[in-house]
């Protein structure tokens, strides 16, 4: 059931109701029929019998009444006037027509009474009438007046009957009739409250149901799904829910799977990145100060291939020879004379060798030193996590200016240091000492490869309101303006030896610091302008550096795209 | 599955387009009205709607109160058929018009059938505009139909006179005022006037024809049996009853009633045959005020009829005319029930022989009169009047 379709969960919820309601709705309509039924029959059929039956009951004794009014009009010796013959046919004719109209109305099984019989009592009061008064017209004598006037008198007793009879059964009819219409209407009632209760009572247990199992999962889901971070990777989401939901629930922890895997992945290859980036830094570093010590080299070898020390030997096996007669060979023999005079322009040149060496080495030494202090600094810089400490900037610009100033002199670059000495920051020291490196180092590059004569670097730093600002500016190549926006995007390079990784790392370490970085050319050749504003305290969004921890990519990469 | 769906969706909204289209194209059925109006008169209750219906029950309504009306106020046969034949006409009218317009017939009959019996019951009028619903609608409808019924009561008036009656031994004499003397006189609906439907002349009052006659009535007065006493009670139709005009409505409302007519035709078919039965006793009447003959009790005192002798000439029998005129109209109606409206026809016209007030040839005449006033009205019917 719990892993049934969310789809079908819904149709079956909506077809219960839908059902339930049909059913209830049948119900209703039959039983309203059914009050209808009744009712109609009540005032359809039942009231014009009742009806028929009072208007034949009145006609009869209105024509009775008529009757009596003739005797005592004739004991009194009037003439009974014309028109009254008129009102008694058509109090007559009024008896005819209630009697079809009760006749009409009339329902097989209502009644025990013979259906002809009041068809019969009708003709024997209409034709008793009118004997009556045809005797009294006739003037046939009291007794056959009388004698008419009894059997009148006897036909509307008869009918009388009838109709009380009649309405005996009408009353109990309608009571009958009454009492279905209240019943049926009664139950309808209780049926509508029931049917309403119900209805309200199995929607809110399906609603329920459907929030317990599919709204419940899914705002679950959602909560989780919220919760998911850059560094919380590790929970997974536990959802009991339809199939659709725990297979959501399931690619959910797969997606998350995977983005842990591409997180370890892209870590790893940020880490080989910046290790790659180490290297070339390290191996650009040393390769130029190599190509020195090469050189000294080859010029020690070529130096020593052309020494005038065999010269020196030579001499020496000629002096043995003559060990004898030294005095004699160094006086009177023809060689033996040019030794002494030979022997100061050879001291002199094995002087000028010797001293040649000694520079040669110790230039060969200053340069090993050079690749050593590389080689360190380069291990200074590797160290990626540092400790947030007021720092010093004017001591970590003189640290990076001591690092470059044999390349910046061999240069020919002319470096103008403006900074107060009385600057400090809340920061990671080495962290922005390295970012540091990498801005000089690419503004030497930017004045390496040009031919100019006035090569300017001017850093320049000072502290304006809580901030401290440090602008690098060279006077080099410069960027392009369409380029601007990408410098420091990473992989984005100009250099054909370069990888695009430092200016990156750079900004994102400013970034890191709670910093921000920009960069502003006027365009190829005009040279350009790195802006670091750092803050002198560090912001409570980056207090977590304090206790040794990274920022979040996410926030670095935000901070980023400002 | 979807694709499905909507194919069925676009089907059924192809159908219904269809359907309304051609209905849209399809001629509405048109309800002649029997006067004419103009546009302005149809244009005045076009901008309402009604919420009123018009149907059985208040037909039904209006007939009992109809019914009553004349039964108190104890009208004759000619009077109450005028009554019926404008009320029922004016009820037409109007359901007329709102059909043509709307399709149904909605609105309420009540105003006009409140206003038209007020023309002729003065002393009613007040309960009577307090009986039903009405609105807007229903009320202007009635005012454009009263305008068109008062004009025409109003035109009858100026025409109308009363028919001279010489009083001479040799014919008859009834007692003043007499019943129905400007009757004849009446604007007809339908035959062009009653003086072309004239009855052929009777014998002449000495003729021994007379006494032939008034012996057959003896007779029949003589032998008549228990069913004819009931028969001739039954067609009396005398003061204080719906008179024979509204027996045969009544008999006509109650089949239309049972077979479940439809309600166009039930108005029209009452309607009609109030109108045929008024022109068939303005017929009547214009031939018993022309000829003045002798009733059988004039002839022999000695006859005691069953009813009372009404107080206007007896030839020709105004029973047998209204009877017959009903008959042929509803046999062309419902022809199905031919025999049954010929028999009640026949039955209404003896009655009067049987009962002593009427000669033989008062009937007969009658009746040639009444099929023949009913034949007009049936070839209106046939050439698509109203």
């Amino acid at each position: 059931m719990n892993n049934m379709s969310i789809r079908f969960k819904l149709l079956l919820g909506f077809m219960i109701i839908a059902i339930l309601s049909l059913t209830f709705s049948l119900y209703t309509v039959w039983e309203f029929y059914r009050v209808k039924v009744d009712f109609t029959n009540i005032v359809d059929k039942s009231i014009p019998r009742v009806q028929a039956l009072l208007e034949m009951k009145n006609s009869s004794k209105k024509v009775s009444e008529m009757f009596d009014h003739f005797r005592l009009m004739n004991e009194n010796n009037q003439a009974i006037p014309l028109d009254e013959k008129d009102y008694l046919l058509a109090s007559l004719e009024d008896i005819d027509r209630w009697q079809k109209t009760y006749e009409a109305h009339r329902v097989n099984g209502n009644t025990t009474l013979n259906k002809g019989k009041l068809g019969q009592l009708r003709d024997a009061v209409i034709l008793a009438s009118i004997a009556a008064f045809s005797a009294h017209e006739k003037n046939s004598g009291a007794e056959a007046e009388k004698e008419a006037a009894k059997q009148l008198m006897s036909a509307h007793l008869k009918l009388d009957d009838y109709i009380k009879n009649a309405f005996a059964e009408e009353t109990l009819n309608l009571e009958k009739a009454n009492k279905a219409v209240i019943r049926t209407a009664n139950n309808l009632y209780i049926m509508l409250i029931i049917s309403g209760i119900s209805l309200l009572v199995l929607t809110f247990m399906i609603a329920v149901y459907l929030s317990r199992h599919i709204a419940n999962p899914i705002i679950a889901l959602s909560n989780f799904s919220k919760n998911i971070t850059h560094s919380n990777l590790s929970d997974r989401v536990t959802v009991n829910g339809s199939a659709e939901i725990n297979q959501l629930a399931h690619s959910l922890n797969n997606m998350l799977d995977n983005l842990v895997r591409t997180k370890k992945q892209l870590l790893q290859a940020s880490r080989m990145a910046g290790m790659s980036e180490v290297a070339a830094e390290m191996l650009h570093n040393v390769g130029n100060v190599l190509n020195s010590v090469n050189t000294s080299i080859f010029m020690l070898r070529e130096k020593n291939e052309l020494s005038k020390v065999n010269e020196l030997v030579r001499l020496n096996e000629m002096l043995q020879s003559h060990r004898g007669d030294l005095a004699e060979y160094l006086t009177s023999d023809e060689h033996g004379k040019l030794i002494l005079p030979y022997l100061v322009p050879l001291s002199q040149t094995m002087r000028q060798e010797h001293e040649f060496s000694k520079n040669e080495l110790d230039q060969l030494i200053v340069n090993l030193e050079h690749i050593h202090t590389v080689v360190r600094k380069q291990q200074s810089y590797n160290t990626f996590s540092g400790v947030v400490e007021n720092v010093s900037l004017s001591t970590i610009l003189q640290e990076v200016v001591d690092m470059f100033i044999s390349e910046i002199h061999e240069k020919g670059i002319v470096l103008e240091c403006k900074w107060e000495q009385s600057i400090t920051l809340e920061t990671i020291g080495d962290k922005l000492k390295q970012a540091i490196i990498v801005i000089v180092d690419n503004a030497i590059d930017a004045l390496s490869d040009i031919d100019k004569e006035d090569k300017r670097i001017i850093i320049h730093a000072e502290t304006v309101d809580e901030m401290v600002v440090c602008d690098i500016s060279d006077n080099g190549t410069g960027i392009a303006e369409s380029d601007i926006e990408q410098v420091f995007r990473f992989g984005f390079t100009k250099k054909s030896n370069g990888y695009g990784f430092s200016l990156h790392a750079s900004a994102c370490t400013i970034h890191e610091l709670g910093g921000e970085i920009t960069i502003a050319s006027k365009g190829l050749g005009y040279g350009a302008t790195f802006s670091l504003k750092l803050p002198v305290t560090l912001p409570a969004s980056h207090q977590k550096l304090k206790h040794g921890e990274r920022l979040e990519a996410e926030t670095l990469v935000t901070n980023n795209n400002e | 599955m979807r694709k499905l769906v909507y194919l069925l969706i676009a089907a059924a909204a192809l159908i219904a387009a269809c359907y309304f289209g051609m209905s849209y194209f399809k001629s509405s059925p048109v309800m002649p009205t029997y006067f004419a109006y103009n546009s302005n008169a149809i244009n005045s209750f076009k901008s309402f709607s009604s919420k009123e219906v018009i149907d059985l029950d208040a037909l039904e309504k209006w007939d009992q109160v109809m019914f009553e009306l004349v039964k108190s106020n104890k009208l004759g046969d000619a009077y109450a058929g005028r009554v019926y034949a404008y009320l029922y006409t004016a009820q037409y009218e109007v359901a007329a018009l709102s059909f043509n317009e709307t399709q149904s017939f909605s609105g309420s009959i009540d105003p006009i059938s409140a206003q038209v019996l007020c023309l002729f019951f003065t002393d009613s009028c007040s309960n009577l505009v307090r009986q039903g619903n009405t609105d807007v609608y229903s009320n202007v409808l009635a005012n454009i139909v009263i305008e068109k019924i008062k004009q025409r009561i109003a035109e009858d008036k100026k025409s109308t006179y009363l028919y001279p009656v010489a009083e001479s031994k040799e014919g008859w004499v009834g007692v003043k005022p007499y019943f129905g003397q400007e009757v004849g006189s009446w604007r007809t609906w339908y035959i062009k006037s009653s003086s072309t439907f004239r009855a052929t002349p009777p014998p002449p009052p000495q003729s021994p024809e007379w006494d032939k006659e008034l012996q057959d009535v003896k007779q029949q007065l003589q032998a008549i049996t228990p069913e004819q006493v009931k028969s001739v009670v039954i067609w009396a139709g005398g003061g204080g009853t719906i008179t024979p005009p509204g027996q045969w409505l009544r008999l006509a409302n109650q089949y239309m009633t049972e077979k479940n007519v439809p309600l166009s035709k039930i108005l029209t078919v009452r309607a009609v045959l109030a109108r045929g039965i008024e022109d068939a006793v303005i017929s009547v009447f214009d031939s018993k005020y022309t000829y003045l003959c002798k009733r059988p009790f004039m002839r022999d005192s000695k006859i005691l009829t069953v009813m009372p002798t009404p107080n206007h000439p007896s030839y020709p029998a105004g029973h047998a005319t209204i009877s017959w005129s009903a008959a042929t109209i509803l046999d062309f109606y419902f022809p199905e029930n031919k025999s049954e409206w010929d028999r009640m026809a026949t039955d209404a016209s003896h009655g009067r022989t049987w009962g002593g007030i009427h000669f033989p040839i008062d009937s007969e005449v009658g009746k040639a009169m009444g099929i023949k006033v009913g034949d007009v009205v049936i070839s209106g019917m046939e050439k698509g009047h109203s």
